[in-house]
């Protein structure tokens, strides 16, 4: 299954970003659409892909840890 | 809509310009080590191909499906048409169903899995935004498919353009 796993913008200066995801970080940088610091992301390839809405975030990471 | 790969590409080569999104995730959900991701991306940048055995194992979910899409159309296993035919249409029918983990998954992260044919709209070096069906604007790598330019029509999955179209 090819689900990825959201992480958290911490920093934002620009359209560099920096995502959080717990036991790393990972710079990346936005390209289209508006994204903000608390915000939940997609990257891939060091690029900010998609967001993930907050409510979807957390059912999303519960049933991860649930699989690992 | 024709994928301009030619057809001497190593079928396995031609899975893996789709399917290496996919290992982006198999290595952040841990399944592959970081040495197995970069020999993969390797190998999908430069059109190479990857052992079949080592296919099957990194991505047992697509291969399975393309088994059984084997047996339900006659096209042969490892065949570019079997790999079209479930890239191309197959693919996004299972994500829909909400087959095992598509069932609980956030629907964007769906829609991310799902493949599109989409327009570039704007160009920078190494990645590109492109308009997908409806309208969404999406960021994607050029790694899989070279220098891309407005216009240019290109089949998305995740976060990477995978094959031009002509």
């Amino acid at each position: 299954m090819c689900l990825a796993v959201p992480g958290k913008i911490v920093e934002k200066k620009g359209n560099k970003v920096v995502v959080d995801y717990g036991d790393h970080k990972v710079e990346a940088g936005i390209l289209t659409g508006e994204f903000a610091v608390g915000e939940h992301v997609i990257v891939q390839g060091k690029i900010v892909v998609d967001k993930v809405p907050e409510e979807q975030v957390k059912k999303w990471n519960e049933f991860l840890n649930s699989s690992k | 809509m024709i994928g301009a790969w030619p057809k001497s590409m190593r079928v396995e080569a031609y899975f893996l310009k789709y399917a290496f999104p996919c290992a982006f995730i198999t290595l952040q959900r841990g399944r592959i080590s970081q040495a197995e991701f970069e020999m993969l991306e390797r190998a999908a940048v430069n059109g190479e191909a990857v052992e079949r055995g080592e296919l099957e194992r990194i991505f047992a979910p697509a291969i399975r499906r393309l088994k059984k899409l084997a047996e339900e159309t006659g096209f042969e296993m490892w065949s570019r048409e079997l790999v079209e035919e479930y890239y191309f249409k197959n693919h996004n029918q299972i994500i829909d169903e909400g087959e095992g983990d598509y069932g609980k998954a956030p629907k964007v992260l769906c829609e991310l899995c799902k493949i599109f044919p989409a327009v570039v709209v704007s160009g920078s070096a190494g990645a590109v935004v492109v308009e997908l069906p409806g309208g969404k604007l999406r960021a994607v790598n050029t790694g899989l498919t070279g220098a891309l330019k407005k216009g240019d029509r290109v089949m998305v999955h995740y976060g990477y353009a995978c094959e031009k179209l002509v």
